[in-house]
């Protein structure tokens, strides 16, 4: 465990010496922090909205077996096929049988699918993968991690993301192009990817147990094509992801746009099963203009044992906003160099030791300030500092201290 | 292993000196020389939790440990040789860790501008240099150390239990905290703490003359114990004129303290953001707990930043 804490100090050193990454996060972090916090202190209802998804997620996970069961069934209902995958390998079993070799894949933004390592999996099984998210594509660019849940490129300078859409995929662009013409320039070339794509990958951020249903919130439009175009749609959803109906979803995708900063969300897209169309002989057909097969993986990688530690079982309610990683001081300097392989800062910390293991959790949360504002922050009220207190104590245990 | 060697440090020194940091014998004390001050029997203790005391040790400690920061094994030996040093040595003696003489003046003055607020607005307690000055064991709970955390407690809640006094009065944010949150979760003792922000009445406060300043609030003073409306309060009966930071009250952010001895580049990093956010608000910023006041020390350099703790103003020294 001591090793572990030396390795997360030294990630932290080198995020603070790394010029670009300074530069972006005290120009940005702020400004996001300001923006968050004024509109929800002009949204009263948003918090109180808030509040309500914090009893429906509680609910949620005190029903979590009797849930899965419940969408297994629902998501067959509606003609989508359920998979459940236990650990990572079970995940990338499930996916990889899915898309096979040779396929041109899309994926739009998944933290579960970044943490269950989906697109270099595909990659070495011979598959031609790209993120269409832009933050996300940079990352892949990169060769790195996301570095906040929203927004994974937060670190990146303007000079850093032409750097890399010049360097890595050839695109005539340069520092001193406007933020609207290298947009233009990457949509132009996903252009392709989404037309020729086989598969779609997702995430999602709400999965309605009751109607087999998935919800998904994004600005881009990305998550519309990845889950629309390619005749197969991947969604890869954890266990915590589950909540009773779709008014439930729809409360929780609400609730994580506000508190990400960007509401009202451009897009949430409500999925239940695979397009159809029933105009021709009054038969229903499978696969009309969207996908022709949806596959939910419902993942479990720690969770569900996670719900038997009785501190570290209030993480499950997250909703992944971010806003935890904004307002805190140590991810001001570091973004997710403070984390582990997929999450970082409180919220970050805290996934670490359910999908990753305890120690590894115990020894980044040695970092913590403990100064609190991650628990101002969180619309579903998680205590992060007493749980990551407790982890503390567990690493320290580990001492005999 | 630098980390664990570090926390061994912490807790042996501790529970052989009763502080984390190399520090003379009797230098909590110091402060109190000559003020008079003794046990009157009237039932409320001051409790320093030596804090303000411990600043000035603290932090030759932590430029030892930036100096190391970047090489494990050096840093690990080092802290390795100070643990074995420390069971036959007084290692504050060394001249890698003679205490600031700065911050040896300012903890003093900051705590004799506190007594004699008490004293003006007639507040009467009990001072025990040998339990008024002992540690809380603050920095062992924050980083999770349970066990030393206990062990110490128990020593220092027997300690108190035999002065008889029935209500506690505190001079800094984590001693507070510390008292009443802490002891009750490792020892189950209610006690009854109270911070001198409480007590001391705004007619005792001195006018600060046209002082414009901006307010650090402590995380714990402003998120834990609901005082940062106090601090301005006195401040406002100081006649001082306050500019708020954008990040204040229930929002303050942290001045990086509580990592400084693990990664002292990262408490200096969060310093500098918070000491620029406060110099762009005022030219004077107030706090109210010896770690703020040290780490924003360090943060504010080169920005033309003033810092003073709370009490210096409202006694009238400010």
């Amino acid at each position: 465990m001591a090793g572990e804490l030396e390795e997360a100090a030294r990630e932290v050193i080198k995020a603070l010496q790394d010029n670009e990454m300074q530069e972006a996060l005290h120009t940005y972090v702020p400004e996001s922090e300001e923006r968050i916090r004024k509109f929800l202190e002009s949204h009263p209802d948003i918090v109180e909205l808030a509040r309500e998804v914090r009893r429906i997620k509680e609910e949620s996970l005190a029903r979590l077996d009797e849930l899965i069961d419940k969408a297994m069934r629902s998501l067959r209902s509606v003609n989508a096929i359920p998979h459940y995958a236990a650990d990572v390998s079970e995940a990338r079993e499930v996916v990889a049988k899915v898309v096979g070799t040779g396929r041109v894949v899309v994926m739009s933004k998944s933290m579960t699918a970044e943490e269950l390592g989906i697109r270099e999996h595909l990659e070495s099984l011979g598959n031609e993968v790209w993120e269409t998210d832009l933050g996300q594509l940079l990352v892949q660019l990169e060769g790195g991690k996301p570095m906040h849940a929203i927004a994974p490129a937060i670190h990146m300078t303007v000079r850093r993301v032409a750097e890399l859409l010049r360097g890595r995929l050839g695109l005539e662009v340069n520092e001193s192009m406007t933020p609207a013409e290298m947009v233009a320039k990457v949509r132009a070339f996903l252009r392709s990817k989404f037309i020729t794509a086989d598969v779609g990958i997702s995430g999602a951020n709400a999965l309605a147990a009751e109607e087999g249903t998935i919800v998904l919130v994004e600005n881009e439009g990305n998550i519309r094509m990845v889950t629309n175009l390619p005749r197969v749609h991947v969604a890869l959803v954890g266990v915590e992801k589950l909540v009773p109906t779709i008014l439930d979803a729809m409360k929780v995708v609400l609730v994580q746009a506000a508190f990400a900063g960007l509401y009202p969300p451009t897009y949430v897209s409500v999925i239940a099963g695979p397009s159809s169309t029933g105009d021709i002989g009054h038969k229903r057909v499978y696969g009309a203009h969207g996908p022709t097969e949806l596959h939910v993986i419902i993942v479990d990688n720690g969770r569900r044992k996670a719900r038997s530690d009785v501190v570290l079982s209030e993480q499950l309610r997250c909703v992944r906003c971010g806003f935890c990683q904004i307002v805190c001081p140590v991810w001001g300097q570091t973004a997710n160099r403070w984390g582990g392989n997929t999450y970082g800062g409180p919220m970050g910390v805290l996934w670490t030791a359910i999908t990753e293991g305890l120690e590894k959790g115990a020894a980044l949360a040695e970092l913590c300030l403990g100064c609190g504002r991650c628990d101002v922050a969180c619309p579903v009220e998680i205590p992060l500092s007493r749980i990551i207190h407790d982890l503390k104590e567990r690493y320290m245990e580990s001492m005999g201290l | 292993m630098r980390y664990t060697e570090l926390a061994r440090l912490m807790s042996e020194l501790t529970l052989s000196t009763g502080y984390p940091v190399p520090a003379p014998r009797g230098f909590a004390s110091q402060w109190s020389r000559g003020l008079g001050l003794e046990r009157r029997g009237t039932g409320r203790l001051l409790f320093t939790g030596a804090l303000y005391q411990l600043v000035p040790y603290i932090e030759p400690l932590v430029d030892l440990l930036r100096a190391l920061e970047r090489s494990d094994e050096s840093a690990a030996l080092a802290l390795g040789l100070a643990r074995t040093a420390s069971k036959v040595l007084d290692l504050s003696a060394l001249p890698l860790l003679r205490p600031d003489r700065a911050l040896l003046g300012w903890s003093t003055g900051v705590l004799r501008s506190i007594v004699s607020l008490l004293a003006r607005s007639g507040v009467e307690f009990d001072y025990m240099p040998e339990v008024s000055d002992m540690y809380s064991g603050a920095l062992l709970r924050d980083m999770g150390m349970k066990r030393t955390f206990k062990a110490h407690a128990e020593r220092v809640l027997k300690a108190i239990e035999s002065t008889g006094a029935s209500e506690i009065i505190t001079v800094d944010p984590h001693t507070t905290e510390t008292l009443a949150a802490g002891y009750r979760e490792a020892l189950g003792v209610e006690l009854r703490v109270r911070s001198y922000l409480e007590l001391v009445s705004t007619s005792a406060v001195k006018g600060a003359g046209n002082l414009e300043v901006t307010v650090h609030d402590s995380c714990i003073y402003a998120r834990r114990l609901g005082l940062s409306g106090r601090v301005r309060e006195l401040l406002g009966a100081a006649k001082a004129s306050i500019r708020e930071p954008p990040r204040s009250g229930a929002w303050t952010y942290c001045c990086g303290g509580p990592v400084e001895a693990l990664l002292p580049s990262l408490a200096q990093g969060i310093a500098r953001t918070r000491a620029r956010e406060l110099a762009s608000t005022a030219s004077m910023a107030v706090t109210a707990c010896p770690i703020c006041y040290v780490n924003l020390r360090r943060g504010s350099e080169g920005l033309g930043l003033r810092l003073v703790d709370l009490a210096e103003v409202i006694a009238g020294g400010g």
